[in-house]
Formats: structure tokens, C-alpha cells, sequence
């Protein structure tokens, strides 16, 4: 174990740090002081001394990208045998807390805008010809939570390491669990060949993971299940069928088929199969949705059956809603149920259309 | 590609420009990676290496309207993405942008980069004779103002060149320059009007009066997207796709209202409406374009709920191919 860094030690003679953040699978996240160019910045350090090389190698290839949708990778040192990442540093949080936690899936057309400007910072990579490897919820940064008003990808080809570690989980039957907690997260979202074949990861690799956390998005379920036991599903490409909510209201019928045929495309155990990246972005722009900001409220009150009111959170004018253009099962959310909606103009009172319900 | 610099007066105007460069995440401006410092007197700023060429032999890379709109496209993204953190170029030139071996457009030399409001007045002239606009000569003994308009008027010069080769001459006696009738009437731009009037408005004297460039980017965009746009109306328990194969919808209730939607390639226009037809809360009572996804109603407020129809409409976000 490489031990934590203190407050104020100051790295490479330049990055001083400021306040332990947050932990990854295999690093620990520090906010540094950048003293010669006086900015905020991640300061990244591995966990254990096996994952040291991946680090080096992440830090050349995230170097060689610039994309909004990526976050960006500045400096690389080692001092004391020890790398050390600098990354630009995200006001917000990753996509597991930001908005995994809080609702059961997204509504396809916030789910289109999500997986829109994923896709185009992945294609930025790959036309640097720069694999992921480890496309997960919580190696996507999301900043002003449900209005998505920056997500970034992070953490690029720092994977390898889970990839050993889940062929030790494989082998020993369970018996490290424990010890591979960290590679069990990132398994959901691996490509078949991810697990099998170390050496056939290709781009196509971050490709079947999009299709996955799609698949979860979209459903709240995850395609193949959780822990050791979604290694067989994936390796038979075994995912549980859409569930029919997601298609039955009119509604959101034809955008959540097309996403829909979108995550089928990715899941496919022929790489060859699965579309690029550049592909994927084509098919998000050629998708109907609406990118109206959300807001949130909860149900105030129900009038006949089929429709009622929102009360904001900030307590003024009810919004109306019907419930067709509530996501999920046909059904009107309870009183009091907590929801996210964009609003339109309408007479009478504005008018709420998608409603989402929030845990 | 390290750049250095010794000369004890250009340091200010470097610290500006890595200042101005550490905040962009620009596919169309200059990607810097590192500033290194030498000693107290010098540093160095290392820079994306561009694999391409500069833009002043447009004959080389413009010959068609698409090569045109999407080169015009690519700078003024770059010059938004600019603006929007409040940053303005103030040296926007055709040696000034380069194109790279995959066709993408990237705007450098931020040597004249200031931010906007009291770091934006600054002694003296600094940018190229012939680009810059004329409130940049024009004050030049005194403390002068800059607003991102200079880069909106640079713009216009740079179309200029590229159109007509030519860029407009300034003497010391006469700092305006009156733009020609027409110039901007060439083939490459006959079948857009709308683009050729922003373009000729980029040059008014008076900055406030030049278009935004997000304006210009917007609509040369709309024009490179042409046909490319889907729409989706749920409407009485069906959905309609609106693309350029299927252009038209009508929407009815006997006795109560009615409407045509219509796609023109460029936007989602609402015709012929009668009676009680509303976009979001705006009674319809002639042609409008549809602003984006919105809900369409038939039947006015007065009426029972169950006499009024709501459709939603969305419209896909299409994304320019380089």
C-alpha cells in the first residue's frame, strides 16, 4: 500500500496538496494547488504498487486528448518511485451518485442527452486511438447534477489492473472476493472479450460498455446482473429482455425504441458487429429529444384520473402534468412523490412533460 | 511545439495568452498542454503541434459552398467557444488559423488575448492592420475599450479574403472602411442571403451593431444541417416522423382547430393555423417557426379538458460531420 498523501506536501515541486477528495477502484483523489499556473487541480495517486505502470500509461494516453467531454489530463510525475496523475480538476460529482442514486433509471430523453455527449467524448478517443478500457457510472464525471451541464470521462486505461484481478476472482472461485471488490464494480459494464482475452480489448470494448450502463439507464436494472455471477451472461451475452414499461407508453415509445436498438447494437459478442463510436454519435443526433432544462418538485395533488398537479420546490405556480408523460409504469405517481420534469409555457398553468420520479 | 520567449516586454503578453488558453477545451482553438518556467525571466508554453497549414492560400482548401460555409463554420465555433469564457482574440487573421491533416480548424496566437471588461483597456494598437477593426486604430493614443465585437469585424475580413482575396485598406488618415456594395455576392454564397447579410454586418463601424458571433455560427449551421433534422409528434395515441422524406403533418379537431407543419430542410414551420391552435401558451393566428421541442395545443382553456388535444413535439439535435 502506498501511504496517504498529507495536507500541504507539496509534489514534483509544484502541486501542494490541499484536501484528500475522494477514492477510486485503484487511486486515491487528492485537490492540489497548481502553484505556478495558481489553479485548482486533481492530484491522482494508485493505491497499491501493482497498479503503478497503469497509471504511467494512462497519463500518455488521456494526454493526447482534448475534448469537452473528457476530462482533461495535465502533468504526469514520479517522485520516490511513486507516479503521480494531475487532471483538470470537475466541480460535481460522478454519474453513480449524481444521478444512479437517485432515480431508478432516466427518462429516455434525458437518458439520449446523457449518452449524446458520452459518446462524443469517447469518439474523441478513439480517434486518438485511445481504448478506455474501464467505461463505468463512476468514471463519469456529471457537473450540475440532472441538467448535465458538463459530463466528462475519466480515468482512461487504468483497467488493465481490474482485468487481473477478475481473472484471480475467476480462478478462485469467489475466494477473493473481497480483494477484487474494486474489479467487481467495473464488471457489469465489461465486454466479453474483456474478461476471456486480455489481448483482444479493442475499441469496441468501450463500446459493448456503453451499452451496458445504456441498458441500465434505461430499465434501472443492470443487463447481466451483479458480482461473479454476471461473468456468464456476459461470455453468452445474456441480457434480461427490455422490460415492457419502457416501451408501452406512447409517448416514449419510438425514442426508447430506438435507443433500444442503439444498446442492442453495442451488446453484441462480435466486436466487429458493434457500431464505432463515431457511428453511435450519428445515431444520437439523428434521435428526437428535447434538451429543456429539469427542475424538480413534488406531486401535489391528482385530478381525475389521468392527470394533477406539481408543486416546484420553489413553492410557486403548480405545474400541470398528465400521467403519459410520466416514465415508468401507467400509473399516477403517488401524492407527495418526489419528481423531475421540464416545463412548458401553457395556459392556465405550465404544463410538465417528461416527469421523471426520484427516490 | 515549445514556445519560448526572453524579451522582458513580451512576458505580460504571454502570461495573458496561457491565462487565456488554460481555459479552453476547443476542438476549433489551439490546445495547450504545459507552461514551463525557465527562470524568473523566461518561461515556455508547450502547445499542440499542428499537422497542417495556415489559411492564406484559400484557393487550396475552398472549392465549393460546403468547403466555404464549413470553414466559415469551424473559426466562428472557435471564436464562440473564445468568447464564451470571456476571453477576446483581438488577432483573428488567416495566418492566425491553421487547418490540420483530419480537416479541422484551429484558431492560435493568443498573444492579444485579453479578458473581457477593466483587463480589456489597454495603451496602444496591437493587431494587424487590415483585420482589426477600427475602434482599434481609432483610439490608439488613448486608454481604448475592447468588446468581442474587434473579433466579429476580423471575421468579416477573413470571409472577405477568403471570397474575394482582398482585404479592405487602411491609411493613417482614413480608419473606416467603407465595405463595397456586394461584395459579398459571389457564387460560392448566392443560395444564402441570410449568411451574406451577417457577414456584411460584421463591418458596421459601430461594434454594437455587428452581429454575435454565436449568431453567425448558428446560421451557417443551420445551412450545413439542411435536411438532416427529425421531428416526432405523438399525437390521439400515435407518433409521426418528420424528416425530409416526410415533410408535412396536418393537425385537427373538427370545429375547434387546426394546422399544418411543414419541414423546409432548415426549420419546422407551422402553417396555415385556424382557430384555437397554441405552441406552448402562444396562440397561433399565423405562419411560425416551431423554436424547438415544445407542446402544440388544440382547444382553448375555456373549453372542457377532455375537448383538448396536446401533442408533443421533439426535434432531433443533428451534429455537423467534418
Amino acid at each position: 500500500m502506498i501511504n496517504k498523501l498529507e495536507k500541504d506536501q507539496l509534489i514534483g515541486n509544484r502541486y501542494r496538496v490541499v484536501s484528500y477528495l475522494d477514492e477510486g477502484g485503484m487511486q486515491y483523489v487528492y485537490i492540489a494547488h497548481d502553484s505556478i499556473l495558481n489553479r485548482q487541480v486533481a492530484l491522482k495517486t494508485p493505491k497499491i504498487r501493482s497498479a503503478e505502470k497503469r497509471f504511467q500509461r494512462s497519463a500518455i494516453v488521456a494526454a493526447k486528448i482534448n475534448h469537452p467531454n473528457i476530462a482533461k489530463t495535465l502533468d504526469y510525475i514520479e517522485e520516490n518511485d511513486i507516479p503521480y496523475l494531475i487532471e483538470e480538476l470537475i466541480s460535481g460529482e460522478d454519474l453513480d451518485k449524481c444521478i444512479s442514486q437517485k432515480v431508478k433509471f432516466l427518462d429516455p430523453a434525458l437518458l439520449s442527452t446523457l449518452f449524446h455527449k458520452i459518446t462524443k467524448g469517447l469518439a474523441a478517443s478513439h480517434h486518438a486511438g485511445v481504448i478506455h478500457r474501464d467505461l463505468k457510472p463512476t468514471n463519469i464525471m456529471v457537473n450540475g447534477g440532472f441538467q448535465l451541464t458538463e459530463v466528462k470521462i475519466t480515468d482512461f486505461g487504468v483497467a488493465k489492473m481490474a482485468e487481473s484481478e477478475i481473472n484471480e476472482a475467476v480462478i478462485d472461485d469467489g475466494n477473493t472476493l473481497s480483494a477484487s471488490a474494486t474489479a467487481l464494480g467495473a464488471v457489469p459494464y465489461m465486454a466479453p472479450e474483456a474478461i476471456t482475452q486480455e489481448s483482444k480489448v479493442s475499441l469496441k470494448s468501450d463500446i459493448w460498455s456503453i451499452g451496458a450502463m445504456m441498458y441500465e439507464f434505461l430499465t434501472g436494472e443492470k443487463p447481466f446482473g451483479k458480482g461473479l455471477a454476471a461473468i456468464r451472461n456476459i461470455l453468452d451475452c445474456d441480457y434480461k429482455e427490455f422490460p415492457k414499461f419502457t416501451t408501452l407508453n406512447i409517448q416514449f415509445r419510438h425514442l426508447s425504441q430506438d435507443l433500444i436498438k442503439i444498446i442492442k447494437s453495442c451488446l453484441q459478442l462480435d466486436p466487429c458487429k458493434r457500431p464505432t463510436a463515431d457511428e453511435l454519435v450519428i445515431k444520437f443526433s439523428n434521435l428526437c429529444y428535447s434538451t429543456k432544462n429539469r427542475e424538480t418538485g413534488v406531486i401535489h395533488s391528482h385530478r381525475v384520473n389521468t392527470c394533477g398537479f406539481i408543486m416546484p420546490s420553489n413553492n410557486v405556480n403548480k405545474v400541470f402534468f398528465h400521467k403519459d408523460s410520466v416514465y415508468g409504469k401507467l400509473q399516477l405517481p403517488s401524492l407527495g412523490k418526489k419528481v423531475l420534469y421540464a416545463k412548458y409555457d401553457g395556459a392556465g398553468a405550465d404544463r410538465a412533460h417528461p416527469v421523471l420520479l426520484l427516490n | 511545439m515549445v514556445k519560448t520567449i526572453k524579451d522582458r516586454s513580451e512576458i505580460d503578453r504571454l502570461h495573458d495568452e496561457k491565462i487565456a488558453l488554460l481555459k479552453i477545451t476547443s476542438k476549433n482553438v489551439v490546445q495547450i498542454y504545459d507552461i514551463i518556467n525557465f527562470n524568473n525571466e523566461s518561461f515556455g508554453i508547450v502547445m499542440e503541434h499542428i499537422d497542417g497549414h495556415d489559411l492564406t492560400n484559400p484557393k487550396d482548401f475552398i472549392k465549393s459552398s460546403h468547403d466555404l460555409l464549413m470553414t466559415l463554420w469551424q473559426i466562428s465555433s472557435g471564436i464562440s467557444d473564445i468568447h464564451d469564457l470571456d476571453l477576446i482574440h483581438r488577432d483573428i487573421k488567416p495566418n492566425n488559423i491553421m487547418k490540420n491533416s483530419e480537416g479541422i480548424i484551429k484558431i492560435l496566437d493568443f498573444g492579444l488575448t485579453r479578458e473581457f471588461g477593466e483587463n480589456a483597456m489597454t495603451f496602444g494598437f496591437k493587431g494587424t492592420l487590415g483585420f482589426a477593426a477600427p475602434e482599434q486604430y481609432k483610439k490608439m493614443e488613448s486608454l481604448v475599450n475592447f468588446t468581442s465585437a474587434i473579433d466579429v469585424y476580423s471575421f468579416g475580413v477573413t470571409s472577405l479574403y477568403f471570397i474575394a482575396q482582398t482585404i479592405p485598406k487602411i491609411t493613417k488618415e482614413n480608419l473606416t472602411y467603407q465595405l463595397p456594395d456586394n461584395s459579398f455576392d459571389v457564387e460560392y454564397l448566392m443560395e444564402y442571403p441570410s449568411i451574406i447579410a451577417l457577414l456584411e454586418r460584421c463591418f458596421n463601424e459601430e461594434p454594437k451593431l455587428r452581429p454575435k458571433i454565436t449568431e453567425i455560427r448558428d446560421e451557417i449551421k443551420k445551412y450545413l444541417l439542411y435536411d438532416k433534422h427529425n421531428a416526432l409528434l405523438t399525437f390521439n395515441g400515435q407518433t409521426h416522423l418528420l424528416d425530409n422524406k416526410n415533410k408535412k403533418a396536418v393537425l385537427s379537431i373538427p370545429n375547434i382547430g387546426s394546422c399544418k407543419i411543414k419541414y423546409d430542410g432548415l426549420n419546422y414551420i407551422i402553417t396555415k393555423p385556424i382557430g384555437e391552435i397554441y405552441l406552448n401558451n402562444t396562440h397561433v393566428t399565423s405562419r411560425m417557426i416551431i423554436p424547438g421541442s415544445c407542446v402544440i395545443g388544440i382547444g382553448a382553456l375555456s373549453r372542457p379538458y377532455a375537448q383538448r388535444q396536446f401533442i408533443t413535439f421533439d426535434i432531433s439535435n443533428p451534429e455537423i460531420i467534418l
